[in-house]
Parts: C-alpha cells; sequence; structure tokens
C-alpha cells in the first residue's frame, strides 16, 4: 500500500518564502500607487493654489507698479509661508464668514483655517515663497516694464520633498512713454507760414528775414511758432467745438430732473471726458512751445525790446493765448477732475464696480497733476484726502486697492521721491513746477505794456 | 525484513493543517486589503479627475465674462452674477439634486450656469449643468475684475474642495 507524506517543515518554510516574496511585489506595487496617486493630488493642489498666486500678482501689478515692492516681495525667495492660518497676504482674504458682512477680515474670517474641510486638511502641508524683480532694474529701456514672477510651492511626500515651480512674466509699466509729451505739428508748414503770417514779408524766405532784421534764425522761428500755434490753437475748430460742447452740456444738466440718473451719469461723464480732453490738448501746446520760450528768454534783443522785425501789438496778443491756453489746462483739468468725482458716488449703482474702478483709477491720474501744480497749492492735500477717501472704500473690501493706497500715501510724504516713481509724472513736474513759472513770468513782463494800456 | 514506512500522526497532520489554515487566512485578508485599497486609490484618482474637470468648466465659464454684478467688492455669496462682451447676463448658482442626495445620503446639489440672452425668456438651451454633485460653492470678490471660488465636490468616492482666483476678460467698463 502506497504511503503519503505529510509536508515538511523545509517545504512550509519554502511556501512561506513564495508567499512573502508574492505579497512584498503586491505590497511595492500598492505603496507605489499610493505614492503617485498623492504625489499627483498634492500636485495638482500646488497648481491650483499657484495659479491663485499669479492671479493676485497680476491684479496686484496692473493697480499699482510698485506692487511687488508693496508686497516686500524681491528677487530672492526670503521667507516660506503656509498656505494656511492666515500666514500669507495671498491667502488671507478668502471669503466673508462671519459680520460684518461685505468685508473680509484677514484675521477672522478670511484665512483658510480648520472649519474649511476637506481643503484645509488637503493644503496645510503647502509651503510657498514668492519672487519677482524687473528685467530691467533702472533706466527707460522696454524690459523695465516687465517683471519676471517665480513662485515655488514646497511639500513634504511620502518619498521626500515635492516642488512645483512657476514662472511668469506680467507687464507693469513703470518707465517714461517713448513719445514726446509736446503736440505733433508740421513744423515745416508752420515755418514756410511765419514770414508772411508774422513778419509781414511773404516774398521772404525765414534765412533771408534774419538778415533783413538783424535776427538769428532760432529767435524768428520761435516767435513765428509761438504766434502762429497759439493763434491757430485760439481760433482751431477743436478749441470752438469743446467750449460748444462744454456749454451745451451745462446747459442740459441744469435742466435734467434728478430722477433722470443714467442721463445725469452720461453727461457728466460727457463734460468730464470734454474737459480732460481740452485739458490734454492745452497741456501738449504748452509743453511743444516751451522750449520756445526758453529760446527767447536767451536773446537779448526779446529781452530787452517789445521785439524786432513783427508787429509787437500781435505778438504780445499771442503771449497772452499761450497764457490762455495755459491757464485753460489748469482749469480743464480741475473741471474734469470735478465732473468726475461727481460720477464716483453713483458709479456702483449704475454702471458697476469695475466703471468705479475706472473712474477711482483716472481720479488718482489727475490728482498726481493737480497736486503738483504751483497754482493749485492745495492741490497735495486735496489728493491725499482723496487717497483717505479710497483707503476708508477699500480696506477689507479691496485688498490690491488698499495697499497700492497705503503705497502712494507713503510715498507723497517724499515728494521727490513720489516724482521718481512715476517718471510721467516728473516730466509734467519739470515743465510744470521747473519752466512754466518763468515761461509766465516773461509772458508777464512782455505783456504789461498790453494790460494797462 | 519488511521496511517500515512511518506514516503521518495525527499531530503532524493538525499542525500542517493549521499551519495551512493560517496562511490561507492572512492571505485572503492579504488579498482582500489590496482589492479594497486599489478600488480606494482607482476612486480617490477618479474623484480627482473629476474635480479637475468641474474645476475647470467653472474657470472657464467665469472667465467669459467683463464684469462681476454680484458679489459686490468685499462680498461672498453662494451665487455669482456676471456680464459678458455682449452684455448678456449670466449666473452661476446652485440647484438641489434629490436623486444624487439620495444616492450619496448627504445633501448636494447641481451648479447651473444660466445665460440670459436678449429675449428674457426661459430658454432650455441657454441652461448648463456644470456640475452634478456640489456640497457648497461660494464666490468672494477680491476686486471688480476677479473673484474667488471656494466649492467642494462630492461623490461616492470622498470629497473634493478647491479654491480658485479667476480673472475675468480684461474689457468692459466705461473706458
Amino acid at each position: 500500500m502506497k504511503q503519503r507524506k505529510a509536508m515538511t517543515l523545509v517545504e512550509i518554510t519554502i511556501g512561506f518564502a513564495i508567499l512573502t516574496a508574492i505579497s512584498a511585489f503586491f505590497i511595492s506595487f500598492m505603496t507605489a500607487s499610493s505614492k503617485e496617486i498623492s504625489f499627483s493630488s498634492d500636485h495638482f493642489n500646488a497648481v491650483v493654489l499657484s495659479q491663485k498666486i499669479s492671479e493676485d500678482l497680476l491684479e496686484e501689478m496692473a493697480l499699482n507698479p510698485y506692487g511687488l515692492e508693496t508686497l516686500g516681495i524681491d528677487e530672492t525667495i526670503k521667507s516660506k509661508h503656509d498656505v494656511v492660518d492666515g500666514s500669507s497676504v495671498f491667502f488671507s482674504f478668502i471669503e466673508d464668514r462671519s459680520e460684518p458682512w461685505g468685508l473680509i477680515e484677514p484675521a477672522k474670517d478670511g484665512m483658510i483655517n480648520s472649519s474649511m474641510q476637506p481643503l484645509y486638511n488637503s493644503v496645510k502641508k503647502f509651503k510657498f515663497g514668492v519672487s519677482g524683480s524687473r528685467l530691467a532694474k533702472s533706466g527707460d529701456h522696454e524690459d523695465r516694464n516687465l517683471v519676471a514672477c517665480n513662485v515655488d510651492f514646497f511639500w513634504q511626500t511620502q518619498t521626500g520633498k515635492g516642488a512645483y515651480n512657476s514662472s511668469f512674466d506680467l507687464f507693469s509699466p513703470v518707465s517714461a512713454k517713448k513719445v514726446t509729451l509736446g503736440v505733433s505739428l508740421n513744423e515745416a508748414e508752420i515755418d514756410a507760414r511765419i514770414p508772411a503770417e508774422v513778419y509781414m514779408r511773404p516774398t521772404q524766405t525765414v534765412g533771408e528775414l534774419a538778415t533783413t532784421i538783424g535776427e538769428n534764425v532760432e529767435a524768428i522761428l520761435a516767435v513765428g511758432r509761438i504766434s502762429l500755434i497759439s493763434r491757430d490753437f485760439i481760433n482751431s475748430q477743436f478749441y470752438r467745438d469743446a467750449k460748444e460742447k462744454i456749454k451745451g452740456l451745462l446747459a442740459k444738466l441744469s435742466t435734467l430732473p434728478p430722477e433722470e440718473t443714467e442721463e445725469m451719469f452720461e453727461t457728466r461723464l460727457q463734460l468730464a471726458k470734454t474737459w480732460y480732453e481740452l485739458a490734454k490738448v492745452c497741456f501738449q501746446i504748452v509743453s511743444y512751445l516751451e522750449p520756445h520760450f526758453a529760446t527767447l528768454q536767451l536773446q537779448g534783443k526779446f529781452d530787452g525790446s517789445s521785439g524786432s522785425g513783427f508787429n509787437p501789438i500781435s505778438f504780445q496778443q499771442n503771449l497772452m493765448s499761450v497764457r490762455i491756453i495755459y491757464e485753460y489746462f489748469v482749469g480743464s483739468i480741475v473741471q474734469a477732475r470735478y465732473y468726475y468725482l461727481l460720477l464716483e458716488p453713483d458709479m456702483v449703482a449704475l454702471k458697476g464696480n469695475k466703471a468705479q474702478m475706472q473712474i477711482i483709477q483716472k481720479l488718482i491720474d489727475i490728482y498726481r497733476v493737480t497736486a503738483i501744480l504751483p497754482v493749485r497749492p492745495q492741490g497735495m492735500s486735496e489728493y491725499r484726502s482723496f487717497l483717505d477717501r479710497v483707503h476708508a472704500l477699500s480696506v477689507n473690501r479691496n485688498p490690491f486697492l488698499n495697499r497700492m493706497v497705503n503705497h502712494e500715501l507713503k510715498l507723497v510724504e517724499n515728494r521727490k521721491n513720489w516724482l521718481e516713481h512715476y517718471p510721467n509724472l516728473g516730466r509734467i513736474d519739470e515743465l510744470v513746477a521747473g519752466k512754466m513759472p518763468g515761461v509766465l513770468a516773461f509772458i508777464k513782463a512782455r505783456t504789461v505794456g498790453m494790460l494797462t494800456n | 525484513m519488511k521496511k517500515l514506512v512511518a506514516g503521518t500522526t495525527m499531530v503532524e497532520l493538525l499542525v500542517v493543517i493549521g499551519l495551512i489554515g493560517l496562511i490561507g487566512v492572512a492571505g485572503m485578508r492579504f488579498f482582500t486589503s489590496v482589492n479594497t485599497s486599489q478600488k480606494a486609490f482607482s476612486q480617490q484618482a477618479i474623484l480627482q479627475m473629476e474635480s479637475r474637470k468641474a474645476f475647470d468648466q467653472i474657470i472657464d465659464q467665469i472667465r467669459e465674462g467683463t464684469d462681476v454684478i454680484r458679489p459686490v467688492t468685499g462680498e461672498t455669496l453662494h451665487y455669482m452674477v456676471f456680464r459678458d462682451l455682449i452684455n448678456q447676463v449670466s449666473m452661476l448658482y446652485l440647484e438641489p439634486n434629490k436623486e444624487e442626495s439620495n444616492r450619496l445620503k448627504q445633501r448636494v446639489y447641481r451648479l447651473i450656469s444660466y445665460c440670459n440672452d436678449f429675449s428674457g425668456l426661459y430658454k432650455k438651451e441657454n441652461e448648463k449643468i456644470l456640475h452634478n454633485s456640489i456640497k457648497q460653492v461660494r464666490f468672494s470678490s477680491l476686486s471688480p475684475s476677479s473673484v474667488q471660488v471656494n466649492a467642494t465636490v462630492v461623490s461616492d468616492k470622498g470629497e473634493y474642495q478647491f479654491l480658485a482666483h479667476v480673472g475675468l476678460l480684461n474689457v468692459g467698463g466705461i473706458e
């Protein structure tokens, strides 16, 4: 009879070994897929969170070219922040969860905290750092208007460390515009009219004129251009149309019943825009003419007499026109500010928040100009007071605007530093505060006879 | 002399059976847990994919807007109203989803996008279901040109919550 043998210990041990080998294979497979899924989940979270930071930076830089400075960001990552518990400004204004309603308070209801599940648990492991710098650190090169940003996320994984980097460039202009502030004119055409229309010598060229009246060409051209351009502008269709349009809009505004809010809004907006456009063109003309006054101020003959070889009365009238144009610039910019300000409180109800923001941005631009006008000494305090109002409007509602206003309020404490931050404003200041007082004094000295006679 | 072959004793037999039983139980448990974990992992992966899809759909929808009407800046709401480039008004809002709620044994909602065209009439084709089981959604406005979305997507595989900051089309307004 055949006898069957039971399993020996060796056989059982081999069985165990085989099973262990199979288990090890399965365990390593399962661990790998668990790690893979967990990493993929973390990576997705890092992408989404990084996207939020890039959107925040986009908003910040669109509103304030010095946004990185305001946020304390420079070219190196100095410290890493947690995503949760209000560790960073980027995740401090999430939503409004408690009273007072309509305000997102960063320390109270703005942050991601343990009450926000499952988000809190899935993002609490993340730390991040932001760096950024302008492609050109100084100068007027176009690269200075581009900001290279880097957002780096770090987190602990089962195998070690996870990292995700996102890099992008933002357009945020801080360099002076590559355009002349003056109006673009056909100088050749104007110069050709000078002998006939300013010096009453239609048969001569400017060169011949210089010989006849014993004056240099530059001074002749300066007198000619000042005379013709100021005269042409005062008689221009643009100037007449603008004045007529303003008159018409004011008349319409005075007859509008208060309940016609939409029409009232549109009329005020048209008035603001017309005044602003007039201010812009007047400034361009003054800006173009100013160097010609510098030429005249250097010419002895013009300094000691009422002119030579041209009708001094006409010249005086033309000088007065320049003064009028400058005063129109000052008056129009103040009027534009007034009508834009009248729109501001009504904007939310009528046109929405975006339009209100545009008005605020426009007003900041205008207030900056009126703050540097020497003829408006109260301009800076008016600007500060406006900034205080915008600050009150933005606090715990619009963190980007709030930071921008705080930054601006600090900048205006040091006028020189403030103007250096805004090169275009600096150029306007150079003209209105640096050069125009001299030009106006020159005009006054030349036209005093005209005023007293 | 006839050679005697030793038989297996009862004790040996019991020990072997016991060992095989133990190994069998351990093996069964192991394969069951492998199976369960694998299911959980694949469900997690599916949840993630569904969440990504919901995330992309919501973001795409909002990006078509030019102006946020509600929430106003600083406000947080469970719905959002915005205007697009051709002045159509769209709404994103939640609607109870009873079937899904019963199935998942918790209250969930459909996230609906409705674009109101100029006719002023309800049209089925203007309605789009962005997601079928959303536990909560909150829209917060930090500036007039962007909105933050905080949404929790639910499925039988679990929950996933995401937070996105969406910039609107950079046009519109009065200028």
